[in-house]
């Protein structure tokens, strides 16, 4: 079981430019990390709540919608958020690597 | 306390060790099934996603690979306007930045004997100028200003030298939209600006050198401009303020200046600076003005000037606020002077000095630290603003240079500048400014 998830986590931070993954439960605490701890902390509090309010915004315009995917670019790096009900998948990536 | 006290309210602490604990992680407890359907549910859509930045990234990399081409200065077209001596004396762009009203005029000696014409040129596809204007508008008198209406894309406002303001709707087969013989004398330049009720439409500022500066109101029901207010700028009686130089005796004979530019603040929209005949520099409000006595009727006369500057020793050419910083602005005089000031200093807190004369200076969107002008050089020059200097850069050495008369930077693609020459000639350049103000 949990070979499975380091598995997929493996495979994920494997991924052309990828500098970090990490999971998050509902609660906005961080389960498993290819970070340190600071940043991971960091990362997973920010983050949550951004895909919370993102969720909340497209569920307003919509209530028979939901968010599935989130993508913030930035000059330095991209960060991709996988929002679920009980998870997040966040991985950080840095496209000219 | 008592308000005479001399002890300080906060207390002397001292330090010798800082500690922190990183906070005690507990464990965090969650269903390792779940987590891996997760897992396995979100990869192919990650996977997908992190391909998708890759390719673009070099999608990317190759777009501005090509574009390196272009981040140098450079003439990208060249127009005459006519086959005749015509000096290019106002240009402007529209709200949009898509087409440009451009007028030229012979050279006077006295009287305007001439009647007035105004291109306007749109930008084709390959945004480039057209040979041949799209509309040609016609006026009385030579138009010496230009000014779009900052919302309606296709309101244009002139002013000309027999002191008539015409409104002109480039879109319309019958273009003029209105008439008003708003001056005594040349109208010397037109602005639309912001009422300092900033909800309702832009009023129109007209300055002339009959010693007025006027605002109207545009009703474009009625199509009528009806007159709000009427200033009128006044030799400051203080000695020191008075220039060095003697004043040419037909100015200085007069009470009231002739009004040569003007600009109103886009942060405070009541506050605006002038530039009067003899190189006179005020700046007044819109609020606090004095009725001047023995100016009754249906618009009363106003004195809106609250603090004059020293004078320029020639006369000014250009006087603007900054785009980017709310207490600048500058003025450029024939006397070889840009001078920038900040609102709260008596004095001018920069003064560039030039070499060759300068005929318009321009402030630069989004750039604070840079001046662009143009003159008798004959090519763009860029000066910093902190260091008072002009900034180097190359040019093609193929480049002919012509004395610039004007330039306007497009609103809506700043790189872009036109620039008319002194010999009827439209030259449109594209400039990178961001290159410029990293210079060390």
């Amino acid at each position: 079981m949990s070979n499975e998830i380091e598995e997929t986590m493996k495979r994920i931070q494997s991924h052309k430019g990828v500098v970090g993954t990490i999971v998050v439960n509902s609660e906005g605490i961080p389960i498993k990390s290819t970070l340190d701890n600071t940043t991971t902390v960091q990362y997973s509090g920010l983050i949550s709540s951004l895909a919370d309010k993102a969720r909340s915004v497209v569920r307003d315009l919509d209530p028979s919608n939901d968010l599935t995917f989130l993508r913030i670019r930035s000059k330095k790096h991209e960060i991709m958020v996988a929002p679920d009900k009980e998870f997040i998948l966040i991985v950080i990536q840095n496209p000219t690597e | 306390m008592k308000p005479n006290d001399v002890a300080m309210n906060t207390q002397e602490t001292k330090e010798i060790e800082i500690q922190t604990d990183e906070p005690e992680s507990k464990p965090v407890e969650y269903d390792e099934q779940k987590l891996a359907d997760f897992l396995s549910k979100m990869y192919p859509k990650m996977q997908e996603a992190l391909d998708d930045s890759v390719t673009m990234m070099d999608v990317k990399r190759r777009a501005f690979a090509e574009d390196k081409t272009d981040i140098k200065v450079k003439l990208l077209q060249e127009i005459r306007i006519s086959n005749e001596n015509l000096q290019i004396c106002a240009m402007c762009w529209n709200s949009t930045g898509n087409s440009i009203a451009i007028s030229s005029t012979y050279e006077h000696q006295s009287w305007c004997h001439h009647k007035g014409t105004v291109n306007v040129y749109t930008l084709n596809r390959e945004d480039l100028l057209p040979d041949a204007p799209q509309k040609i508008l016609h006026a009385s008198a030579c138009v010496t200003t230009l000014r779009f209406h900052p919302t309606i894309t296709a309101l244009l406002a002139g002013g000309s030298r027999s002191g008539e303001i015409l409104l002109w709707n480039i879109q319309l087969e019958e273009s003029v939209v209105l008439k008003v013989n708003a001056h005594e004398e040349i109208v010397t330049q037109i602005s639309w600006v912001n009422d300092i009720d900033l909800t309702s439409n832009p009023l129109l500022a007209t300055s002339s050198l009959d010693g007025f500066l006027n605002l109207w109101r545009f009703n474009s029901t009625t199509n009528s401009l009806d007159i709000k207010d009427k200033y009128k700028i006044k030799s400051p009686l203080f000695g020191r303020l008075q220039r060095k130089s003697e004043l040419p005796l037909d100015i200085a004979r007069k009470v009231d200046r002739g009004v040569i530019g003007f600009d109103f603040s886009k942060f405070e929209p009541h506050m605006f600076v002038v530039a009067a005949e003899g190189g006179l520099v005020a700046r007044c409000s819109m609020l606090g003005t004095k009725t001047i006595k023995g100016s009754a009727g249906d618009c009363p006369i106003s004195d809106p000037v609250y603090k004059y500057y020293t004078a320029h020793e020639g006369e000014i050419t250009t006087i603007l606020f900054s785009p980017n910083r709310r207490e600048m602005f500058m003025t450029n005089g024939s006397d070889g002077e840009i001078r920038i000031y900040v609102l709260n200093q008596e004095e001018a807190a920069q003064v560039i000095f030039i070499e060759s004369p300068i005929k318009n200076v321009a402030w630069i969107p989004h750039e604070e630290k840079l001046l662009a002008a143009c003159g008798v050089a004959g090519f763009i020059e860029i000066f910093d603003v902190l260091k008072g200097k002009s900034v180097d850069y190359s040019i093609d050495e193929k480049y002919e240079k012509s004395v610039m008369n004007l330039m306007e930077i497009n609103s809506r693609r700043i790189n872009t500048v036109i620039v008319g020459s002194a010999e009827g000639i439209l030259q449109l350049w594209t400039i990178p400014w961001h290159l410029y103000s990293r210079k060390p």
